[in-house]
């Protein structure tokens, strides 16, 4: 977090009684030559100073200052890295000061402030109260100050681990039948799996073995038959147990995957502006599966382990506590050197799989752009690059293997030097007749099954953190709000009139960046409205509002009078249909997605909407007819293709409003003419709002509004606007201008 | 390349005609001699990461691109020393020359550094996004804020740093 100084009170206090009451306190962190400093905007009533803080004297050195009646405006300006402050003066342009990009939200409210307070009298500022950037944009843990992480709304470091792991039991709870027999099993196995060593050394060898022959005979048939029961029951419990871990496993998985994605679709757009989709998708896939995995073969692996531990330790030291303690000293040491063997080692995988994810980048960036590769002849230059990232992976996997291929055995080496000692005392007792030979052997069976458990325990913290990381990321997702709901008393409007409305409405993705600003049309039902102007203008945000997928931060939207807000959102959205310029349609036949809308749509009703959507003749032309598949996103289909597509889709969706976004940009001539057609057909009797650079396309428009910058800067009918001769006019002139350049151009081609 | 419409021209100045210098608040003035003045000038690289003191590019108050200087090197003294430091504050990407300290927590990378500009203590996350290899141990580091960060060759530092890079680029 970054460190903010407080200006001194003393020092407040001082600027107070000279300069007017202080407006806005400011800090940044770099001076006019650039150096990382102390610095502050300090507005007064009647000031506008900048003061470095010396850290050497400990004082506030004046480095700007300026009377407000000097001051005409004053705007941020973003720079690379950093920012400025700026200020218009009656001679000159006034860098006020530098700022890092840490302070670029205050800076941004720090400025329209001061906007403000040019226009403002001195008495008119002393009422004016500032609203500082509150909110950093990134959240830091009120706990222990630390930055959270995009994918986590908790910090990790903070997070209740108890809780998690309640909560997380409790996804477990309806399977507790299954999951308690599975543990007695895990249990049960794990015990048998304990008795074969034990009948193999201390009872086969010092009793059998040691006893006279005919006693010895059906002593050892009775540890056979021991060893060959406690071995099937061990095979037994493995089979029940891995089958209904299988299902349970399943079954899990899938109900934490239903509620999960059930969850996604239930969240508003702005959580998946925030948020990447391959980030959201890992989630629902490896999340999840690391859950499973975490509550069906972790916790009982966890307590077989634990069983393990205490059950071996309690047998080698039944059977001798001397050679048992020799077993127990160097645990310490498995511990420390497994802890710290694993860490490197996955630091070093880590590089090898980043490396292979950047090959397989390079792999699918080339070979989905082939056909560009081949036509600029390129494929040495390919060929070398592929090359450069497989070198890297190739040497990241030597390094990794290598590492591997000589710790790995090392450390099994210094695990075997406890049982060398074992070897050593315990021969020794044997030799003088303390200890027996089926004791040793007993002992170093055991061994080993004593060292995993201890190897398993130094990477537990891990193990533990990476599930509770999971599912606190799970929960997240189960957990997360919809900014957008219905109010409590939400309104029924089963059948929308049409009639629109925008009332002074502004929005803004980020709060402090306005997208829209004072915004306001009306629309009655069965008219259309043409939205026109520059990309990144606010058009496509219209239309999110109007379809709620966000709320506007002031003023309101209604539709037959009923604000946005109180009218069910099932509603508005069986009733608004939608022409976009990108037209997305899923992997499955043209029928399922003309379909998609009323999947209860005839056939006939499919073959009518497509060839209201001049969509019907290039269908039937593919051999599949309505059942050809459309790809992935539709890929099979050329763009005009889709559009159409769309279009049929809209048509039996009916609508009563219709949004077209771009519906007819990067399409030929000749296609848009048929898309026109078919658009023309599908806004008959609806409220439509259309954007388009092509002017031509919003001939038929009742209203025009052009936006810039997020205001609307000209409204009227298109004979209004083509007669005031304004904005509108300017666009149609110069497309027409260029209209007839293109002709020109092209008659003189043919001609040449 | 000579088959180019005129608007892909590129419009160099001659170093001799130019001149900048700062406002007496800090704005860059551009004068082309026995020509014009632009109070209020802009300028930039094209190349800012693979070759910054080339191809700078001069714009004026309305962003309309007056032309190129082809090298920072060839402005006169006062020139090249204003517009060096205007370039310097425009991109304002500290060299990294020590790394006091670097850990990670939870996919979050922290260091501690000292700059050529002063110390700096900054958070980036995700950093096989924002630590951008750009060849022969040189890296751009893009902070939680984006702040930019050069490293000229991060394996001059610690062993320990050296391999906490490497992990990555």
């Amino acid at each position: 977090m970054p460190q903010v100084r407080n200006l001194t009170a003393a020092f407040r206090e001082e600027l107070e009684a000279k300069k007017g009451k202080i407006i806005i306190s400011q800090y940044s962190d770099i001076n006019r030559e650039g150096v990382y400093s102390d610095l502050w905007l300090i507005v007064t009533t009647r000031f506008v100073e900048v003061y470095q803080y010396k850290k050497d004297t400990e004082e506030f050195d004046l480095q700007v200052s300026f009377k407000w009646e000097q001051i005409r405006s004053v705007k941020q300006q973003n720079l690379v890295g950093a920012g400025v402050l700026e200020a218009t003066t009656a001679e000159d342009l006034v860098v006020l000061l530098q700022y890092s990009n840490t302070y670029t939200r205050d800076f941004n409210y720090v400025a329209k402030a001061m906007e403000k307070l040019v226009k403002l009298s001195e008495a008119e500022k002393e009422g004016f109260i500032f609203h500082s950037f509150k909110d950093s944009g990134k959240q830091y843990c009120k706990k222990c100050g630390r930055l959270i992480p995009e994918w986590s709304d908790s910090c990790p470091a903070c997070i209740d681990k108890g809780a998690i792991l309640k909560r997380l039991f409790a996804y477990a709870w309806p399977f507790r039948k299954q999951l308690i027999i599975l543990t007695i099993l895990m249990l049960g196995g794990t015990v048998l799996d304990l008795i074969p060593p034990y009948l193999s050394g201390v009872i086969l060898i010092d009793k059998v073995l040691g006893s006279k022959p005919e006693n010895g005979i059906q002593l050892l048939l009775w540890v056979v038959i021991g060893l060959f029961v406690t071995q099937f029951l061990a095979t037994a419990f493995a089979v029940i147990r891995g089958r209904m871990a299988a299902w349970l496993s399943a079954s899990l998985v899938y109900e934490l995957r239903k509620k999960t994605y059930e969850s996604l679709q239930r969240l508003s757009l702005s959580y998946y502006d925030k948020r990447q989709t391959g980030a959201i998708m890992s989630r629902v896939v490896h999340d999840v599966n690391r859950l499973n995995n975490f509550l069906i073969e972790g916790v009982q692996y966890f307590l077989v382990q634990i069983l393990l531990l205490i059950g071996i330790g309690a047998i080698l030291f039944s059977i001798n506590p001397k050679l048992a303690f020799l077993v127990v000293i160097p645990a310490p040491l498995v511990v420390f050197l497994s802890f710290h063997f694993w860490k490197y080692i996955w630091k070093l995988f880590a590089s090898f799989w980043h490396r292979n994810s950047k090959m397989t980048a390079v792999l699918n960036d080339s070979l989905s752009g082939i056909r560009v590769i081949k036509a600029f002849a390129q494929e040495e230059r390919e060929i070398d690059r592929f090359d450069q990232k497989s070198y890297e992976l190739y040497n990241a996997s030597v390094q990794a293997e290598q590492t591997w291929a000589t710790l790995f055995p090392w450390l099994s080496f210094l695990l075997t030097l406890g049982s060398l000692f074992v070897y050593l005392i315990g021969g020794r007792d044997v030799l003088l007749g303390v200890a027996t030979v089926g004791q040793l052997v007993t002992f170093m069976n055991y061994i080993w099954r004593f060292y995993g458990p201890l190897q398993f325990l130094s990477r537990i913290t891990d193990w533990l953190t990476r599930s509770l990381t999971s599912a606190e990321r799970v929960f997240e997702i189960l957990d997360a709000q919809p900014d957008v709901v219905d109010s409590p008393n939400a309104i029924r409007l089963p059948q929308i009139k049409g009639d629109v409305a925008f009332e002074d409405v502004f929005f803004g993705y980020e709060e402090h960046e306005p997208v829209l600003q004072n915004i306001s049309f009306n629309l009655s039902s069965g008219q259309m409205l043409g939205v026109i102007g520059h990309s990144g203008a606010g058009k496509s945000t219209i239309i999110n509002l109007l379809c709620r997928f966000y709320d506007p931060t002031e003023g309101r939207i209604t539709i037959d009078g009923v604000d946005l807000k109180e009218i069910a959102q099932q509603d508005i959205r069986s009733q608004v249909g939608m022409v976009l310029q990108e037209t997305f349609l899923f992997n499955g036949t043209i029928a399922e997605n003309i379909a998609y809308a009323k999947p209860s749509a005839t056939m006939e009703e499919i073959i009518r909407a497509a060839k209201i959507a001049n969509a019907h003749d290039f269908i039937t032309a593919f051999p599949n007819g309505y059942d050809t598949f459309v790809g992935e996103r539709g890929a099979r289909l050329s763009g005009g293709e889709r559009q159409r597509v769309a279009i049929a889709r809209a048509i039996l969706h009916d609508p009563r409003i219709l949004i077209l976004d771009e519906a007819t940009s990067s399409v030929d001539t000749e296609t848009e003419v048929k898309i026109q057609e078919a658009i023309d057909r599908l806004i008959q009797n609806r409220t439509t709002v259309a954007i388009a650079h092509r002017l031509s396309t919003l001939r038929n428009a009742d209203k025009l509004i052009i936006i810039e910058e997020g205001n609307i800067i000209e409204a009227g009918s298109p004979d209004e606007l083509l007669k005031k001769k304004g904005h509108y006019y300017n666009l149609v002139m110069a497309q027409e201008i260029s209209k007839k350049e293109k002709e020109v151009a092209a008659s003189n081609e043919q001609s040449a | 390349m000579s088959n180019l419409p005129e608007v892909g021209e590129l419009h160099y100045f001659n170093p001799k005609d130019v001149e900048f210098s700062y406002s007496p608040f800090g704005a860059l003035r551009f004068t082309l001699k026995d020509k014009y003045c632009v109070l209020k000038a802009d300028a930039g690289c094209c190349f800012p990461l693979k070759k910054p003191d080339s191809y700078i590019w001069v714009k004026d108050s309305k962003n309309n691109e007056l032309g190129i200087i082809l090298s920072l090197d060839e402005l006169e003294g006062n020139s090249s020393k204003c517009l060096k430091d205007y370039l310097y504050k425009r991109y304002y990407i500290p060299n990294i020359t020590t790394v006091k300290k670097l850990s990670e927590e939870f996919g979050l990378w922290y260091f501690e550094t000292l700059t050529d500009r002063g110390p700096r203590d900054f958070v980036v996350k995700d950093p096989r996004q924002n630590i951008i290899n750009l060849g022969n141990g040189r890296l751009l580091i893009i902070d939680v804020d984006s702040n930019r960060f050069n490293v000229k060759d991060y394996t001059t530092y610690t062993s320990k740093v050296v391999m906490m890079f490497d992990r990555l680029v």
